[in-house]
């Protein structure tokens, strides 16, 4: 798990405690007010009556520091804003950039070691400094948070709809029918089909966007006059992603609540901002209105995170059809391949992938894009031999991997490696960075100074400081750990590597960084790449060919300039209009072709 | 974002030297920070180090005036301690610790009671830890039919109790066979250490570190025990630690029931269980003995600690309100000072 996904998982989990822990006078009044002999359900938010353009939120001169060996660092300087009812405010900025920790700190859920100073009233009421027994009657019935993953935010023993009673009861004195009644009516505001039956799944049960929307729901329970959004779509598929932005669109409307969406994706916040706010080293560096800072963005950072965005189409002009000579030898091929997964336990055996026709030259890079659940990520780990080939055919660098003998796949396996997605789990976290990027020439048999000094020419191509090579991975960030990943692929010289979603779990500047490196190693080695991959921006920019996967089989193939300009499936049209374009005007005029 | 690649490039070649140092060396260095694990080390040491040289091992003669069997005639002021301080000074006389009614020197029993017990102690700590982490270890990761194999071979281990075994090994091979003993104490109480060993490996071998590994070349062996082994350390070792410290404990009382080492060979549990009738006339004569419980128990368990803290390299410690107020001062002092 990386840091950041783990500091959320313990802020909602204090969240959850607090909730459950302290009971607020607060919520009992505000309960009073409720009427319940109308019979209807009460309108819990009475006391929360805004007007659009009502000011919920002001903050003033806000700081934000953290404790780190023997000193006080400044994760956010001197931050000032104001969300209005009814408005989306978008924070954006990299990891890094204080934009979740200021906002986190309004709300008191910043880690022990922190500490907040400034100013932060919602509706007039100071929030910084204020005790956590009385922050836990703001949190809920005042300020909803939807945290970046449902899965680690959400408690995975209790069903949703338990969650969102639990919320309710705590807040305000409804008696359990009514809560229930409340909650049902609250998963179908978010659009879950069937709610009487979700309100009793756990959330393993549901799917990922179905989860986010119960989260959404929770959040909403108590109509808190503000709403954080912290990367709320970044966990989520394209196709999900728009229909979870059109969701919490849709709500500004209905709800009147303030909206702050803490993202990096300019993408999404073009889709979705009212205001922008880009945050840069804990400060902010600029500030505007959405259509000002996409089309005359003032500072250079500003300019430099548009920049980093991949457009999709911009890079078609410069692709070279010829790059790899067409006699190139293959490095895999798969014809008619079939991977189920095994049988486990009660979880009965699961075909994955369901017949696909693959080839790849040494030196080229084809993509396999898709999304959640589509099979494309099961071909890689198929390619890699960490699962069995069930009928059809895979070779890879000339091998059959069919039922391919431990001891050959032994030998097999200094010629190929893979980049997992998550560089958080993927290297063993007890290990030294170095030692992990010397373990395959370590298993290669090579000596300990010839692996010493390997290992700094690869920490020195996928420029990283030699002087890492004794840290551990979570002292890392995220791009520097999946470098790390990048040169332990590519320690024994692979002349096949499988890229498994290598840069979703990144930042897009440094997105951009990675895979400018990665372009550029792949020139100089000339391995043939599987590059699996959702992200279809990306995927253009990097690759020669691109194959299309859904439920396990492929819907389209061919050049990179044939599926981006001229997609001939109705899938792959769908998928293309989804990418998010970081450009306000356009998503206007998107949004308006997709309602008419 | 050109800047930032000419200064990791700058770091770069300032730090080309920097050597990779091996997993051992990193945790060691960690350890040594650790203040109360590296007091308790000291402190084990040295009385490891005094329980073997006082009175000598085997046929090696120690420095000590007195063996465990001599008896002295003269009992001395009805055989009280003659260690005495004065100031911080001390002055040991003839008998420190004492003599018991017969006359024999306490501190030369201690001692002989002391290496009996730490044999016991280590020998059960190794072969428990070692059996308990081989078995969770492989039940863990091969699951199906061997960890049900295991398992059930765990379930019947923990189903004897130790008190009849003990009592039978005493009856059959006479009681004079402490290294027997501590074997047999560790063939009985490796199945809890099996337990959570296995539980860890269990949701260890679905992350993706693993398949990484595999990728890489790595086999099965490699695996599980350099790859899997160091993330389940803590659980080992504060496990690993707690049997020994049990051990010491559990051996203290099945000698006093009189199921464990027996008269005349000497463990501290026995030297309790041999002077209990004494205890208001000569109270020190068990003083002692338990005192060596005590200090054994409390620095396994503090060195246990230790260990776990440095294998886990996530480990920081978040000061209370008040050290970070005094820390940051100090802090920015010393950066005025410069």
């Amino acid at each position: 798990m990386s840091p950041r996904k783990s500091k959320q998982a313990d802020a909602a989990a204090e969240a959850a405690h607090e909730a459950t822990t302290a009971s607020g006078t607060e919520a009992e009044v505000m309960g009073a007010e409720a009427n319940p002999e109308t019979g209807s359900i009460p309108v819990i938010g009475a006391s929360h009556e805004v007007k659009p353009g009502d000011v919920v939120l002001d903050v003033e001169g806000l700081n934000v520091d953290f404790f780190v060996d023997g000193a006080w660092v400044p994760a956010a300087i001197d931050v000032n804003y104001q969300v209005k009812a009814g408005e989306v405010v978008a924070i954006v900025g990299e990891s890094g950039s204080g934009k979740t920790q200021s906002s986190m700190s309004i709300i008191g859920l910043l880690p022990r070691n922190g500490r907040a100073s400034g100013s932060a009233k919602l509706r007039g009421r100071e929030l910084v400094g204020l005790p956590q027994r009385k922050l836990t009657s703001v949190r809920g019935p005042e300020v909803g948070v939807i945290f970046q993953e449902p899965m680690t935010a959400m408690n995975p023993v209790l069903t949703v709809g338990f969650q969102i009673v639990e919320v309710l009861r705590e807040h305000t004195n409804m008696r359990p029918e009514e809560a229930k009644e409340r909650a049902i009516e609250l998963l179908r505001l978010v659009d879950i089909p069937e709610p009487e039956r979700r309100f009793n799944s756990y959330p393993h049960q549901l799917s990922g966007g179905q989860r986010q929307r119960a989260m959404i729901a929770q959040a909403l329970a108590c109509d808190p006059a503000l709403l954080f959004a912290d990367e709320p779509t970044t966990a989520l598929d394209v196709t999900v992603q728009a229909e979870i932005l059109n969701l919490i669109r849709d709500l500004k409307t209905r709800i009147n609540a303030g909206i702050v969406l803490i993202t990096h994706d300019m993408g999404v916040v073009a889709d979705m901002s009212d205001r922008i706010i880009v945050m840069k080293d804990g400060r902010i560096v600029e500030e505007g209105t959405s259509s000002d800072i996409f089309n005359k963005p003032q500072h250079e950072y500003t300019q430099a995170l548009l920049a980093a965005v991949p457009h999709l189409g911009s890079t078609l002009a410069t692709k070279d059809p010829d790059r790899v000579p067409k006699d190139a030898p293959v490095v895999l091929e798969a014809k008619g391949l079939v991977i189920d997964y095994p049988k486990q336990g009660r979880t009965p055996a699961f075909r994955a992938v369901k017949g696909i026709d693959l080839t790849i030259h040494e030196g080229e890079i084809v993509s396999l894009v898709g999304e959640s659940g589509s099979g494309k990520t099961t071909v890689g780990r198929a390619a890699v031999g960490l699962l069995p080939v069930a009928e059809g055919e895979l070779s890879v660098v000339g091998v059959n991997m069919k039922g391919i003998r431990k001891h050959d796949l032994a030998e097999l396996r200094k010629k190929f490696s893979i980049v997992f997605q998550d560089p958080g789990s993927s290297l063993n976290p007890r290990w030294p960075i170095g030692q992990s990027i010397a373990e395959p020439m370590q298993l290669a048999g090579w000596d300990r100074e010839r692996r010493t000094a390997r290992v700094g020419e690869l920490m020195d191509q996928v420029e990283l400081p030699r002087s890492f090579r004794n840290r551990y991975p979570h002292e890392l960030s995220g791009g520097q750990r999946q470098r790390v990943g990048i040169a332990r692929a590519l320690a024994l010289e692979p002349t096949l590597l499988i890229a498994d979603e290598p840069t979703s779990a990144l930042d897009v500047s440094v997105q951009a960084r990675v895979l400018e490196i990665f372009t550029e190693l792949q020139r100089e080695h000339g391995f043939g790449c599987l590059f699996v991959s959702h992200d279809l921006a990306v995927v253009e920019q990097l690759s020669d060919r691109i194959a299309v996967m859904k439920d396990g089989v492929i819907v389209e193939q061919g050049t990179t300039a044939q599926i981006i300009q001229n997609p001939q499936d109705p899938y792959t049209q769908r998928l293309i209009a989804a990418v998010p374009v970081p450009d306000p005007a356009e998503q206007e005029r998107r949004r308006a072709a997709a309602n008419a | 974002m050109a800047n930032m690649n000419a200064e990791a490039q700058a770091a770069a070649v300032g730090e080309v030297e920097t050597k990779g140092l091996s997993l051992g060396k990193i945790v060691w260095g960690r350890f040594v920070r650790h203040k109360a694990a590296m007091i308790s080390a000291i402190v084990l040491t040295i009385t490891i180090l005094v329980v073997l040289t006082s009175i000598g091992v085997g046929p090696i003669p120690g420095w000590w005036m007195w063996s465990p069997t001599d008896i002295d005639p003269t009992i001395q002021n009805n055989g009280r301690p003659t260690l005495q301080f004065n100031g911080i000074v001390p002055s040991f006389g003839e008998h420190p610790f004492g003599q018991d009614q017969i006359g024999r020197d306490v501190f030369a029993r201690t001692m002989r009671g002391a290496q009996v017990s730490l044999l016991v102690m280590v020998l059960m700590g190794i072969i428990a830890t070692a059996v308990g982490v081989v078995i969770g270890a492989f039940a863990g990761f091969y699951r199906g039919k061997l960890d049900n194999v295991l398992m059930r071979l765990t379930e019947v281990i923990i189903a004897i109790p130790t008190i009849v075994v003990t009592a039978v090994i005493g009856k059959v091979f006479g009681s004079s066979s402490p290294a027997l003993f501590g074997i047999v104490l560790g063939l009985l109480l490796w199945p809890g250490l099996a337990r959570l060993v296995r539980a860890e490996y269990l949701s260890l071998r679905e992350r993706e570190f693993v398949d990484a590994a595999r990728v890489a070349g790595a086999g099965d062996r490699s695996i599980i025990f350099r790859h899997i082994l160091p993330n389940s350390i803590g659980v080992v070792i504060v496990n690993a630690t707690l049997l020994m410290a049990t051990a010491t404990i559990l051996e203290a009382a099945l000698s006093f029931l009189g199921f464990g080492i027996q008269a005349p060979n000497v463990s501290l549990g026995q030297l309790i269980n041999e002077y209990q009738t004494s205890f208001s006339t000569r109270p020190w004569l068990f003083w002692w003995p338990g005192f060596f419980i005590i200090v054994f128990a409390l620095t396994i368990n503090l060195i246990g600690d230790g260990l776990r803290d440095a294998f886990d390299p996530r480990q920081r410690r978040i000061p209370k309100t008040k050290e970070m107020k005094k820390q940051a001062i100090a802090k920015a002092e010393t950066e005025v000072a410069e």
